[in-house]
């Protein structure tokens, strides 16, 4: 598969969470803390919040490994920025795991 | 060929060539505005990750954490930080969509481009507002 499709199917995915984001959010209205802990209760809407967030990771290290290519220049520093961001975004998918199910 | 001195930044010597890079003189047109915002929302968004994370963790902590960050997204300073976050995420979901929408039916010409461009541009500026208005 082409990586700019997937990016663009990992956009779709977000779209279509944050439009179910939306409508829980206006459906429930969480006020106050226990009503915010029900919301993020059920297993279901932890599975999508981590698919959503994987989409994320995906889509996020695409389009930064494009404005990586067209604005630094030099291959090896490329390299060691690209790797690095790689790195984060591997940390940022671990600690969403983890504050999902803690 | 005249060759410059070696840039730090690129592996490549330096050709020396007649440039316009007179910013005054260069004006972008719609089209080009609406699609390097996107790259730069987009760039945003992505050093707000850590941001976004630490408020879910922060609001799920507890009940004295959960006060702690409502409380901070009460501050005047931090609600003029969440409305520009807020533009970050509004023009990087419209121009997406219009990204899509592009991709699956062409761009149709400059003139639809054009329409496009300024029914993002427009979108934007409306969901900002309502999103600002209901912050304060």
């Amino acid at each position: 598969m082409r990586w700019w499709l997937v990016q663009r199917i990992s956009a779709a995915v977000m779209a279509g969470y944050i439009l179910l984001l939306l409508a829980r959010l206006a459906i429930l209205q969480p006020k106050g803390y226990a009503a915010w802990q029900v919301f993020w209760q059920p297993v279901w809407w932890r599975m999508l919040t981590l698919v959503c967030f994987l989409g994320l990771v995906v889509h996020a290290w695409l389009g930064i490994r494009d404005v990586f290519r067209d604005y630094v220049f030099n291959p090896a520093w490329r390299e060691w920025i690209q790797t690095a961001a790689e790195l984060l975004l591997l940390f940022y998918l671990c600690w969403a795991c983890y504050i999902l199910w803690p | 060929m005249k060759v410059g001195r070696r840039r730090f930044w690129y592996n490549k010597p330096m050709i020396r060539r007649p440039k316009n890079l007179n910013l005054l003189t260069i004006r972008f047109p719609l089209n080009a505005v609406v699609s390097i915002q996107h790259r730069i929302s987009g760039m945003f968004l992505f050093l707000l990750l850590p941001c976004m994370l630490w408020g879910l963790q922060a609001s799920l902590a507890g009940e004295v954490q959960f006060q702690t960050t409502l409380g901070v997204t009460r501050h005047w300073s931090f609600k003029l930080f969440l409305v520009w976050a807020a533009w970050g995420f509004f023009h990087h979901f419209y121009a997406g969509v219009r990204h899509l929408v592009q991709d699956v039916r062409g761009t149709g010409g400059l003139h639809t481009a054009r329409i496009s461009s300024r029914l993002v541009l427009a979108l934007v500026a409306v969901s900002v507002a309502v999103f600002a208005w209901s912050l304060w």
